[in-house]
């Protein structure tokens, strides 16, 4: 598994963790990332149940397991969260931050140890050390209780599956040319994302934060003027379209 | 990964014959309460059919509480099969990542982690053993009590033959699903003394 920093500064750190090799065949590649600070670190959506050794074995090169404090899941799904069970057994003392709609589902990947707590619908704000966070509402985008991570210090958006692209194993990480990008996230979009009432009402308060990085749990990371791009791209972008016909 | 024998899994097999036990254990009583009406009407001459009747009520209710146990005990020892289970596939992970990541310079952070689910481990193992011993005790009583059916069922074949012309063939009716339903209640207590007989202490390396 591929470990790249992506941020830094004299608080705190980002890191992205992807492109397993050693990922099952047709299990789909996910971009794992943690916010390290001086005494703790956070997880965001730390992935499946397959990934767990080579995820766990990255992030010990990054920091000691006792620092790993807070976990956050933007919802609920299997590539998100259904590592969890591992992470209780490796982590009984953390917290993971999730949305309160999904706590008796998420709770089925096996939680006796990790305290959950609930993000509610407004969204909430995570202290670490110096660095303030803040769970951002994206409700419907795609799943019905949905946040993402957004770190107005480092000016990075964590953005779920919002900006997600399908591709090979070996793609670069961040997006070179955004027009040659759209093939390869807008059917993601257009089918995954059932509402277009909520990526406009995303779209509307996202566009007013400052935003360096936008990073999905699929594909690759916009950055600068790609971030803008993207947000017109998805305005203009007409989704729930597995219903159109009907 | 290697591979785990699925504990869990016999455990929920036995659960759902002990379930089942339970059921036609159930069919007894009401076959009892069926011959005792119908020796009551028979009168004299099935005098002692009605008692056998309290036998069987007896064997009933004994079956009935013991299979509920068993049945309790079966889903217990399943759920600590499954934790041990989810311990020992996290214990191997956490082997992967010791492989893995040997020169990560926070390796020796997980040693504490990988220790607690060891000890968790263990002492689930420790559990199941403990619960397994005592639900094969209590299968081997209730195949013990299971031996009177037979019994049972002879006598009552006696007994309705002196009950007359006209209750004879009735009564042996009830004499036969009497017979029937131990015998299949048996076989399933046998079915889970089978698949309990190589667990217990299986966990001892």
């Amino acid at each position: 598994m591929l470990t790249k920093q992506i941020f830094r500064d004299t608080s705190h750190q980002w890191f992205l963790f992807g492109r397993d090799p050693e990922r099952p065949e047709k299990i789909i590649d996910t971009n794992q990332y943690m916010i390290k600070t001086e005494n703790k670190a956070l997880l965001m959506d730390p992935g499946g149940i397959e990934l767990f050794s080579s995820m766990l074995a990255n992030v010990v090169k990054q920091a000691p397991v006792d620092q790993i404090t807070h976990l956050f899941a933007s919802h609920q799904d299997p590539d998100i969260i259904s590592s969890l069970g591992l992470w209780d057994q490796a982590l009984p003392s953390a917290q993971l931050y999730a949305p309160w709609l999904w706590e008796g589902f998420i709770r089925h990947f096996g939680m006796e140890n990790i305290e959950y707590m609930a993000i509610p619908d407004e969204g909430c704000e995570l202290r670490l050390d110096q660095v303030q966070l803040q769970f951002v509402p994206a409700h419907y985008l795609h799943a019905s209780g949905n946040f993402h991570v957004y770190d107005p210090q480092a000016r990075i958006l964590m953005s779920g599956d919002i900006g997600a692209a399908l591709e090979a194993d070996d793609a670069p990480l961040v997006v070179e040319d955004f027009q040659e990008h759209i093939r390869k996230m807008q059917t993601f979009h257009q089918r995954w994302m059932p509402s277009n009432a909520a990526k406009d009402d995303w779209i509307e308060r996202v566009s007013k934060m400052e935003i360096d990085k936008m990073c999905p749990q699929h594909g690759r990371i916009f950055e600068g003027d790609d971030v803008k791009r993207f947000l017109e791209w998805f305005s203009a972008l007409e989704v729930g379209t597995a219903i159109s016909g009907a | 990964m290697q591979q785990q024998p699925n504990y869990f899994v016999t455990a929920a097999i036995v659960a759902a014959e002990l379930y089942q036990a339970m059921v036609v254990a159930r069919q007894i009583a009401l076959t009892a309460s069926n011959a005792r009406s119908l020796a009551m009407r028979a009168g004299q001459g099935a005098a002692g059919f009605r008692a056998i009747t309290d036998f069987i009520d007896e064997l009933a209710s004994v079956t009935v509480t013991a299979a509920d146990a068993i049945n309790t005990q079966a889903i217990a020892i399943s759920r600590v099969a499954a934790d041990s289970a989810r311990a020992e596939s996290a214990l191997y992970r956490f082997d992967a990542i010791f492989n893995k990541a040997a020169d990560a310079p926070y390796l020796t952070s997980l040693t504490a982690s990988y220790e607690r689910t060891q000890a968790h481990r263990d002492s689930l193992r420790i559990s199941f053993d403990q619960q397994v011993a005592q639900l094969k005790n209590q299968l081997e009583e209730l195949a013990r009590e299971l031996r009177t059916a037979s019994v049972l069922a002879a006598m009552s074949r006696v007994e309705a033959s002196q009950a007359g012309v006209e209750f004879e063939q009735p009564l042996n009716v009830i004499a036969q699903n009497v017979a029937d339903a131990a015998a299949d209640i048996q076989q399933r207590v046998s079915h889970s003394q089978q698949m309990f007989s190589h667990l217990g202490n299986a966990y001892v390396d």
